[in-house]
């Protein structure tokens, strides 16, 4: 499977998250297009690579000390990433778990690094970091 | 020079270790040279502190060791770099591992924290040397 269907549209915080993370990329790009169709595709490699193995083989994940996030976590980071694909988010530098049943979507851009982190009990949480300091910190939502 | 024991002081110069599961995508040398933070992020085992591994004690391969089959990167930290950073690191001995140590202030039951998300945005962003591995137990 390549490809998931959205079944939900980005809360208004998250699409601010969106705008922010989109200004931020499309300065180093020449083209918007091309950035369009090589951020669509990091997305996508992200969701059939990671999110979509670890659905199928959640035994990989297995290891001393640490939770493997559930099916139903796996599919609610399924369900963002395709989210924030579609808006024209740029794609993360790597998805991990948590270690506590949740999963992580990181971003890095020059000083700034932020954290799009999917927990077990549903609720996603958005932090922003520069210089390591962190600038902010809230609840996310998907409509 | 060491005790046999491991109480004694960590050194500002000492290098110390942290295994990194290579599992849970924390570090992938083909994406990022630099581990994820959740390769810091205090387990329900790190009730009073890290855990971390003085290399004076320890090898790279001792450090690594873990579930058998499975392999862990380590990742190289300098005590005095994280002191400079307001990171305290003390020695915590164990049956059969006088290398062990701890960050105190990097607990699990503080791991959610404002303190808890900078330093480990530190430590991986900013204060890990290196990785090494990875290693198969």
């Amino acid at each position: 499977m390549s490809t998931l269907e959205s079944r939900y549209t980005l809360s208004e915080e998250m699409g601010r998250c969106v705008v922010l993370t989109q200004a931020a990329n499309e300065q180093t790009l020449a083209s918007g297009m091309q950035w369009n169709d090589t951020n669509r595709s990091g997305w996508q490699a992200i969701i059939d690579k990671w999110l979509i193995e670890w659905g199928r083989n959640p035994g990989s994940l297995e290891d001393e000390g640490l939770i493997p996030p559930s099916e139903k976590t796996i599919d609610l980071a399924c369900q963002v990433a395709v989210a924030l694909r579609d808006k024209g988010v740029a794609a993360p530098l790597r998805v991990v778990t948590n270690g506590e049943g949740g999963i992580v979507f990181e971003h890095s851009s020059g000083t700034w690094f932020s954290i799009i982190e999917v927990h077990p009990d549903g609720n996603i949480e958005l932090a922003t970091f520069r210089n390591s300091e962190l600038k902010s910190r809230e609840r996310l939502s998907l409509c | 020079m060491a005790a046999p024991d491991g109480t004694d002081p960590i050194a500002d110069e000492e290098v110390l270790y942290r295994r990194i599961p290579v599992s849970q995508n924390w570090f992938d040398p083909q994406v990022d040279s630099r581990p994820s933070p959740q390769a810091f992020h205090p387990t329900s085992r790190d009730a009073t502190g890290l855990s971390l591994y003085r290399a004076k004690y320890t090898t790279l391969e001792a450090a690594a060791r873990g579930q058998r089959g499975k392999s862990y990167f380590v990742a190289l930290l300098r005590a005095g770099d994280l002191r400079a950073h307001g990171i305290e690191v003390v020695p915590r001995p164990e049956p059969g591992e006088p290398g062990h140590a701890e960050i105190p202030g990097l607990t699990y039951e503080n791991r959610k924290s404002d303190r808890s998300l900078e330093w480990k945005i530190l430590l991986s962003r900013k204060l890990c040397l290196r990785i090494e591995g990875p290693f198969t137990s």
